[in-house]
């Protein structure tokens, strides 16, 4: 009798290939690539898509860094006034999604704006100009940098706690421990953290698109929308793509082979007195992020939601409500369920195969937004051409339906879902998962009995965390949204680009305010 | 006589790693066996291959005329009692012990439970949950679980690694009795020797995936066949002679006036009843026990050639 690969790992298999589908559809049309449309984009601008995209990336980048790492640094290793307040608030920017954090800061910057207004009142009246590549590098900054300074303040506070006494007691200045034993013990969570950011950087489309910076991200949109060149969005998506394999790669060499994780002892942080210069700086250095990230755009949102929430909140934003919660609602429960059928087999059978399918499946969380929409346009386009010759249909079966835009947010979203199910399932351990078995419970019997009872809370927290990304996902929704389909970020946003900013508030605030969950969530978790 | 369980040369490895390495063994019906090995010997893997969570790349496995190299665990009718036992937290000690019978009608399903608890003397905790268990409950418990289905052979691994050391000893009677009056078979795993040679029939010793004596732990104890089984096992001298490796139990060794080689006592530790004494032979350090204490630090050692054990040698 020979072992043959059980109907998990096959289902597994197959439900990755389909996610998988997009991605290769794009590289299939990539690798051919001809037409004139694109030989002139080469010719002409792609070059400065490609150069602004690693500007923003370096920019980005090093700003998340400073950011990220010192606040983590400080909030772990310091005592200083409000020190726990900051520990806490700087999460906040998390918030408020970076599209959203553009409308606001072209708001209060621009010509009429309080900032332009203020000083002029002081008979100033030079004007800057923002709608430029720096503004989009601060902007993105403040709003990305919470991914590193979360990732960092865990690692600090796991390894550096037991191993800050050791050094003291070896004599060693705070500064030659930071520099030579808690930075480089950190560096997998620092390059952890911006790895994450970059990939959010290289997949931003509404702020970029709204300062009029060009990048790949936008690039794709004009390619699809703007000269309905299928080779052209293939090619750009391509070159997005390869950006982001480079990352992941770089990111995968960095772990190495040395070990990051402290075996000692946890012991308890004897945090250092900050004296008064240093509180003060850093007082100040943490109230950046936290006042322009955060607490000014909070306060904006608030006062313009309460301006206009008598004439915006009618039977439109009500629909619009439900459109969006309804369809993140059956996204997310198809992405846990796609995560718990994936994360189940790898459980069941722990292969080198089928971990390697894991981490396939969710590539889509690295590939930028409108990359993957655009995929499965061409995907749908195919499928569409084979059906109408087939069943001789006079009509598209699947362009145009909510069934893309569902399967764009399992593509791109999987990652999220099944994260929480694995950690999950770690901490159940996989005993009970076995004991079932060897009391002759088939596969299915025991997750529906044993391992689902046991991960429910796990499960819906990750439920929740999808839903909250998928309501605050812009470019793919813009993609594959079916006409005249409008979202709570699509509405934000449509509203931002017809020069009605301030009306777009209270769309911007029912996404902030649903966006806490997630926050109470972490804030829980990382305490 | 027929084996219940029959490993016929058994390969399994992960990547490159060679996990198993041509397993045999039998197993007869009734035996109580322990399965023992360093960490890294492959016996957890060996335990999973028999119970089905893994697939060997070759050989059969063999229980009673069924061939079930590759049935899925869920069809085997094995029992398995897992490390820290693996009791479904959501479920109360009945809900436990019902779980792999709940085919049955529900009044069997409960006159079962009640026998079962009787057996282990559990009555009163049918509705309690794991966490309200000792450990040494929650271990019958768990042993009554993988009872319920009736399975013809029971696995155990590690049974007693969540158990304080105090009590160790009363949970192994415990379990050994309730083993033997429903007259099961049973492999144990264990990393502790003293445990196989109190609870098992016989041994079976596995080094880096291949086994290297399977016998009783008697024949064990006097006939190691390798250094480390000899070491595992208790005291060990070690001895080269004629080129050939000697194991030497501190019994086949004293101290004596006409003894045949000349030592020096290194070292001597009073432990009650006896004293250990450590002597030294050219480079070799050699342990023995006496009845009193050496007057004298050179002395003559003395050694009964026919309690020596020759070892193999293999690497």
């Amino acid at each position: 009798m020979k072992s043959i690969p059980s109907r998990w790992v096959v289902f597994s298999t197959l439900l990755t290939l389909t996610l998988l589908l997009p991605l290769g559809v794009i590289i299939y049309n990539a690798l051919g690539a001809q037409s004139e449309t694109l030989a002139h984009l080469k010719q002409t601008v792609l070059n400065r898509y490609i150069t602004n995209t690693l500007l923003l990336l370096c920019g980005v980048g090093i700003l998340s860094f400073l950011f990220g790492t010192l606040g983590a640094y400080f909030v772990t290793f310091y005592r200083f006034r409000f020190a726990k307040f900051f520990s806490v608030v700087l999460v906040l920017p998390f918030l408020i999604p970076s599209y959203i954090l553009g409308f606001i800061y072209s708001d209060l910057l621009g010509f009429f704006g309080p900032v332009h207004m203020f000083l002029q009142g002081l008979g100033i009246t030079w004007y800057f100009d923002v709608l430029q590549m720096p503004t989009v590098v601060i902007l993105l900054s403040l709003a990305l940098y919470p991914y590193v300074y979360l990732i960092v303040r865990a690692s600090f506070a796991q390894n550096s706690a037991a191993l800050l006494n050791p050094a003291l007691s070896l004599k060693a200045g705070y500064f030659r421990i930071f520099y030579k034993v808690i930075l480089p013990l950190s560096r997998p969570a620092i390059v952890g953290g911006l790895s994450l950011v970059m990939m959010e950087t290289i997949s931003e489309y509404g702020l970029v698109k709204y300062f009029g910076v060009d990048t790949l991200s936008t690039a794709v949109f004009t390619a699809w929308f703007g000269l309905g060149d299928i080779y052209s969005a293939a090619y750009i998506s391509s070159v997005a793509m390869l950006i982001v394999f480079a990352l992941l790669i770089i990111e995968r060499f960095n772990r190495g082979s040395a070990r990051y994780k402290s075996e000692a002892m946890q012991q308890p942080l004897q945090k250092r007195r900050a004296g008064p210069v240093l509180s003060i700086f850093i007082v100040l250095f943490l109230s950046i992020p936290f006042l322009f990230g955060f607490l000014l755009p909070f306060a904006w949102i608030v006062k313009y939601a309460w301006i206009h929430a008598g004439e915006v909140i009618d039977r439109e934003y009500l629909q619009i409500v439900l459109q969006s919660f309804s369809a993140a609602a059956v996204s997310a429960f198809a992405v846990v369920l796609i995560a718990l059928i994936l994360g189940y087999s790898a459980r069941v059978f722990q292969t080198p195969y089928m971990r390697y399918l894991l981490k396939a499946a969710t590539l889509g969380y690295s590939i930028p937004g409108a990359v993957i929409a655009v995929g499965i346009l061409m995907l749908a386009g195919l499928l569409d051409t084979f059906f109408i010759a087939t069943f001789s249909l006079d009509g598209l079966v699947l362009g145009g339906s909510l069934v893309l835009l569902c399967f764009g947010y399992c593509v791109r979203f999987l990652a999220v879902g099944l994260n929480s199910v694995e950690s999950s399932f770690e901490k159940v351990g996989s005993g009970v998962n076995k004991a079932s078995r060897s009391l002759n419970k088939s596969l299915l019997q025991t997750l529906l009995r044993i391992d689902l009872p046991l991960i429910r809370g796990a499960l819906f927290a990750g439920f929740i965390l999808v839903f909250i990304d998928i309501l605050k996902e812009l470019p793919a929704t813009l993609i594959l949204r079916p006409f005249n389909y409008e979202t709570l970020a699509t509405k934000t946003y449509e509203l931002a680009m017809n020069e009605m900013v301030q009306e777009s508030a209270i769309y911007a605030l029912s996404i902030v305010a649903v966006s806490i969950i997630p926050i109470l969530i972490t804030l829980r978790s990382y305490r | 006589m027929k084996p219940l369980l029959r490993l016929d040369d058994i390969y399994k490895r992960f990547g490159s790693k060679e996990v198993l390495q041509r397993i045999s063994l039998d197993i007869q019906r009734g035996e109580i066996i322990s399965l023992l090995g360093k960490s890294g010997s492959g016996k957890s893997t060996l335990l999973n291959v028999i119970a089905g969570f893994e697939s060997p790349q070759q050989g059969s496995v063999t229980l009673g005329a069924r061939e079930i190299t590759h049935t899925p665990a869920n069809k085997r009718d094995i029992g398995f009692v897992f490390q820290n036992y693996a009791l479904f937290p959501h479920m109360n000690v009945l809900e436990n012990i019902t779980f792999g019978i709940s085919h049955l009608p529900k009044k069997e399903q409960r006159s079962k439970a009640a026998q079962l608890l009787e057996l282990v003397q559990l009555q009163a905790y049918a509705n309690s949950y794991p966490h309200q268990l000792s450990g040494g409950q929650q271990q019958r418990i768990a042993l009554i679980r993988a009872m319920a289905l009736e399975p013809e052979l029971i696995l155990l691994d590690e049974p007693f690694s969540g158990i304080d050391a105090i009590l160790k000893t009363q949970i192994q009677k415990q379990l050994l009795q309730i083993l033997r009056a429903t007259q099961k078979t049973a492999l144990i795993v264990t990393h502790d020797a003293k445990e196989a040679m109190a609870m098992s029939d016989k041994i079976i010793y596995l080094e880096n995936g291949r086994i290297t004596q399977y016998d009783t732990p008697e024949n064990i104890y006097r006939n190691p066949k390798t250094k480390e089984i000899a070491t595992s096992f208790g005291v060990a001298n070690f001895l080269q002679r004629d080129g050939k490796l000697y194991c030497l139990r501190p019994e086949a060794c004293s101290l004596a006036r006409d003894g045949e080689f000349p030592v020096n006592v290194t070292h001597c530790m009073f432990e009650g009843e006896r004293f250990n004494v450590e002597v030294r032979l050219q480079n070799t350090f050699l342990r023995l026990f006496c009845s009193s204490r050496p007057q004298n630090n050179q002395l003559r050692l003395s050694i009964d050639w026919d309690k020596a054990v020759e070892l193999e040698k293999i690497n």
